[in-house]
This record gives C-alpha cells, sequence and structure tokens, in this order.
C-alpha cells in the first residue's frame, strides 16, 4: 500500500489525473466529497487531501510515502524528504520584483517584502547582500507600493499583477513547479512501489 | 531497592549496554556540558544553529549537542604518554545531547552508541557491522542498513569544480536524489558529461549492493578502487539487509570512509547512524582510525513494537540489593530473558 498526500485544489487534480493514468487509480475516491481517506486495496493506494503547505509535513513525518508539492514550498521548509520527480506542471518562478526604475540603495540593507523568508534569505545571502525581510500572508505587491518595503520576493506566473500594480521583474531565484517527494523510510520498505510509481510517472507527464 | 514499571526504552538501552559490555565495550561518561567555544569552532560537525548556549556565572557553556566530537576530543588512545604506539578504545555510551527544537524550545534526544577509535581493522568491521543489526533488532526484526562512502562522494565533487555555494547546491541534489535540479545545476554552469557523470551516477544508483558496485566500477576518470573494495567488504559483513544509497551524506571535513544510516519498518526516519570519522580525530592531532554510530531512541514508538516491553512482561518488583549498578542491569536482563 501506498499512501499519497495530494494538495487541495486545481494541481493536485491534476496531479490525482496522473495517478490514474498511471495506474495508482483509488476507486473509492469521489470528487467533492467531505471524507478525509480513500483507499483501493486493489490497486494497493491509499490518498489523502490536504493544504498544499502541509503536504512536505505529511511526508516528513510518514503519515504520507509520497506527495506532490511545489519547488517554492519545498525550498521554504527544506524538509528531509526525496525529491524524485519533476512533474513538468504548474510552471512559475521564484522572483524579486520592485517599482518600475527602482535602484538598489546598497548603503543600507535591502527591504524584501515575502512569503518565503528562508527562500529569500538564502537567495540573499548567495548574493552577499544585506536584507531586512519583512515576512507576510498575501497581497506582497502591496508592499513596495505603500513604501513597506523596496522589494517583494514572490511567485510569478504571467506577470499581470506586477504589471498592473507598477511593478517589474529585476531578477529571477528559481523556477518552480510540482514535484514528487518521498519519505525516506518509506523509499527504504516500499522501494520497488515508489520507483516503479516513478518511472510510470515519468512515461506519462507532458515534457 | 525495587525496580518498577521500567520504560521500554529503558529495557532496550539495559539490553543494549549488557551486549556491548559483552563485546567488550567499557561505559563513556560525559557530562552535560560543553564550552560553547569549542562547538563554535566546530560548528560545520554540529551545526551551530541547534547549539544551546548557556551563560554559567560568566562562562559561556553550551548544553551537549552531540557525543562523538566530545569523545574524541578527550579520549586518550596512546599506549604510552609520549605517544607513538596505539591502543585501540572501544567505548559505549548513553547519553542525552540537547538541540534547539523546530517551533522553539529544546529537544532533548535520548541515545546510545559505540565507538572504536585506534585501529578499526577487519575484525573491528566486522564486529561494527554485527553489533549495528544487534542493536537494529532489538528495536524490530525488519530493519536495514543503507551505506554510502564519503571518500567516493568527495571525489567526484573535486571532479565537478564548484564554488563553495554551487557544492552545497550539488549534495542536496544527491542527498534528495534529485536528478533533475542537478542536471538543470549542470546545465546552468556549463559542465561537461565527463565532468558531472560520475556525480550523476552516484544520485542514480540502484541500491542492490552487487549492482551498485558494479556500476561504481564502470564510472570513468576516478580512482575509486581503494573505496569500492571498503564497501564491499561492508557490504560482506553485513549479517541483514543492507543496500547502498549515496544519499547518506556527512561533513566532509571529518567524514572520510563508510557512513551509514539504520531504518525499522514503521518509523519515518533513521533511528541508527553513524561512519568512519577519522578526520575528526586528526583535527584533535590524534592521528588514529575511528568508527561508530548512535541510536536514537527518541525516534523509536516502542509501543508499536512490542520490543523490551519489561513492565508488562517482567514480574512487579525485582530485588537488586547489594549488587553493582551494571550487575543490575544484567540481573533485570537476566530475569526478563529467563
Amino acid at each position: 500500500m501506498i499512501k499519497f498526500a495530494l494538495p487541495k485544489g486545481r494541481l493536485g487534480d491534476k496531479a490525482y489525473n496522473l495517478l490514474e493514468q498511471a495506474g495508482f487509480s483509488c476507486r473509492d475516491y469521489v470528487a467533492d466529497s467531505r471524507k478525509l481517506v480513500f483507499t483501493d486495496e486493489d490497486t494497493g493506494v491509499s490518498l489523502f487531501w490536504v493544504k498544499p503547505t502541509d503536504v512536505s509535513v505529511y511526508v516528513e513525518e510518514g503519515a504520507a510515502d509520497v506527495g506532490f508539492i511545489g519547488k517554492d514550498i519545498l525550498d521554504e521548509y527544506r524538509p528531509d524528504v526525496y525529491e524524485l520527480l519533476d512533474m513538468n506542471m504548474g510552471k512559475c518562478r521564484m522572483c524579486v520584483a520592485a517599482k518600475k526604475g527602482f535602484q538598489d540603495d546598497t548603503s543600507r540593507p535591502l527591504k524584501v517584502a515575502t512569503k518565503f523568508p528562508n527562500s529569500a534569505t538564502s537567495f540573499y545571502q548567495s548574493k552577499g547582500r544585506e536584507v531586512q525581510i519583512i515576512k507576510l500572508n498575501g497581497s506582497i505587491e502591496l508592499a513596495p507600493v505603500l513604501g513597506l518595503s523596496d522589494v517583494i520576493f514572490d511567485i510569478v506566473e504571467t506577470g499581470t499583477t506586477l504589471r498592473e500594480n507598477n511593478l517589474e521583474v529585476i531578477d529571477e531565484a528559481f523556477r518552480i513547479s510540482m514535484r514528487l517527494i518521498a519519505n525516506k523510510a518509506s523509499y527504504k520498505f516500499k522501494r520497488q512501489d515508489i520507483i516503479r510509481l516513478t518511472q510510470k510517472l515519468k512515461e506519462i507527464i507532458p515534457q | 531497592m525495587y525496580i518498577k514499571n521500567i520504560s521500554m526504552a529503558d529495557g532496550v538501552k539495559m539490553d543494549l549496554k549488557s551486549l556491548y559490555i559483552d563485546y567488550g565495550y567499557e561505559e563513556y561518561h560525559l557530562s552535560g556540558f560543553e564550552e560553547y567555544a569549542f562547538y563554535a569552532e566546530n560548528e560545520s560537525f554540529l551545526n551551530s544553529k541547534d547549539v544551546i548556549a548557556v551563560n554559567a556565572g560568566g562562562k559561556l557553556l553550551a548544553l551537549r549537542s552531540d557525543v562523538t566530537i566530545s569523545i574524541a576530543k578527550n579520549i586518550d588512545i596512546h599506549a604510552d604518554p609520549a605517544g607513538g604506539k596505539l591502543r585501540t578504545r572501544k567505548l559505549f555510551y548513553d547519553e542525552k545531547i540537547f538541540r534547539k527544537a523546530a517551533g522553539g524550545g529544546i529537544n532533548d534526544i535520548s541515545q546510545i552508541g559505540i565507538e572504536i577509535m585506534g585501529t578499526v581493522d577487519e575484525k573491528a568491521t566486522l564486529e561494527l557491522c554485527k553489533l549495528i543489526y544487534a542493536t537494529l533488532s532489538k528495536v524490530s526484526a525488519e530493519n536495514m542498513v543503507d551505506i554510502s562512502h564519503m571518500g567516493i562522494i568527495v571525489k567526484a565533487l573535486r571532479m565537478l569544480s564548484l564554488e563553495r555555494n554551487e557544492e552545497h547546491a550539488a549534495l542536496d541534489c544527491l542527498k534528495g536524489k534529485n536528478e533533475h535540479d542537478f542536471m538543470r545545476l549542470m546545465e546552468t554552469l556549463g559542465k561537461k558529461p565527463r565532468e558531472y557523470e560520475p556525480f550523476l551516477t552516484l544520485i542514480t544508483l540502484p541500491a542492490e549492493g552487487e549492482q551498485a558496485l558494479q556500476k561504481l566500477r564502470e564510472i570513468k576518470g576516478l580512482d575509486i578502487s581503494r573505496e569500492i573494495a571498503e564497501m564491499a567488504s561492508f557490504l560482506g559483513n553485513a549479517v541483514g539487509e543492507m543496500q547502498v544509497d549515496f544519499s547518506i551524506v556527512g561533513d566532509y571535513n571529518y567524514y572520510n570512509g563508510i557512513i551509514f544510516k539504520g531504518y525499522v519498518n514503521g518509523i519515518s526516519k533513521a533511528v541508527l547512524s553513524g561512519g568512519r570519522y577519522d578526520k575528526l580525530l586528526e583535527k584533535f592531532g590524534k592521528k588514529a582510525q575511528a568508527i561508530g554510530f548512535a541510536l536514537y531512541l527518541g525516534e523509536i514508538d516502542f509501543r508499536r513494537f512490542g520490543t523490551a516491553d519489561l513492565s508488562s512482561t517482567g514480574p512487579e518488583g525485582m530485588t537488586c540489593d547489594g549488587t553493582s549498578g551494571m550487575e543490575t542491569l544484567r540481573s533485570v536482563k537476566g530475569a526478563f530473558n529467563d
């Protein structure tokens, strides 16, 4: 039996469709049900839906053997898991954006507003730039507009929100997409099943 | 004196202490503190962010956050005071270590382990292998050991000729079996296949011992025959399930040979880890060999395994008057084994 943690939402639905195609379906699963755990003894699949940011917790702690999670969350929380596959879905970028025409004043720490303080810190450490991190939980684009921060460190998908707020991308930290992760101990004892899953998904994921 | 309701973890510890004594290991005790400056000097081995400092009357101390490094610093392994001839020390310990908890606060982690310092020959390695499995079996019969080799990792890493932060990124990919991001990193850095293929092989290596060793032998441009022979010997000494897995990575400033982790089915993290750390001894001016391992008791919910359930399977009380601490342990263990 492989236990899957799937992120609630559009990407989780896409991931489940791929699982079905790969032969890891769950007959018991009904979309929009209030049931939390679905199990199919025939296919050896047990799955549950969790908040996207919690997938890594369920997998790292072994409540799930494998899970699907965005690279943005993986980079921020750095769970001790195996990252087995890039699913090539949910593609976007982690970027630094600022008001158009922004000039960095290097004589003082750069004020960075973000939902991803660890990723932002590590990005600027690699550049040797001193920063003051301002942790926000949403509407990040507002911070430079109101003078709360110099720049933002955030996910950019199409760039529409940035443009509408007179902001522009000035640097790119890393590319984001959904990843297949596995608990390290589960991988030892369910290795054949997890390798089979990885290989099947590799054959069908969009390139 | 009566011993009642001995916890399952304590029962396992008693069994293990008795086992290690039978194999000729002497107990090594440490205090709960270490000088903070000592940890600061060795931060890459310890991760100084985990260290908890305490001010003791103007002197900056730290709660003990590692056992091996303190033993390596303090141990006397020379037969004569002028140095020269080595005497091999076989030690075991049962200690708590303290580290900062992720959400704030302090984690106290109970661990029991062994160290062999002096000469680590074939006989010592065989004994260590036996003790790894004997230790894991006290937790669960369904166990597995994965081995890696720091010498091979370092040689493959050097072939990449990376800056320090790039090395960390490559090692993160190895730890996570992350082939896709490693290939992106190599592409970004403009590395050639002959430079990165040895490292890539470590990421994608099969786990089965003989297949893994064969793949390692096929690596071009890397002189690792001695390291492969060491791995083959270790695999040959295994008395249980053992796989090859290079996602086990230690600090290359301290570890120099085989490193390993032990797992039991049903526990989500490694419960045992260890390896060869001659370089750590060298750091303290001791030219000798060393290998050891620790079992992390805090990771184990013994109720799930029903191991050494002394309080439920043994008699309610037991008279242990007039015996030494270790005799007490032995008598308790004997009573429950009978």
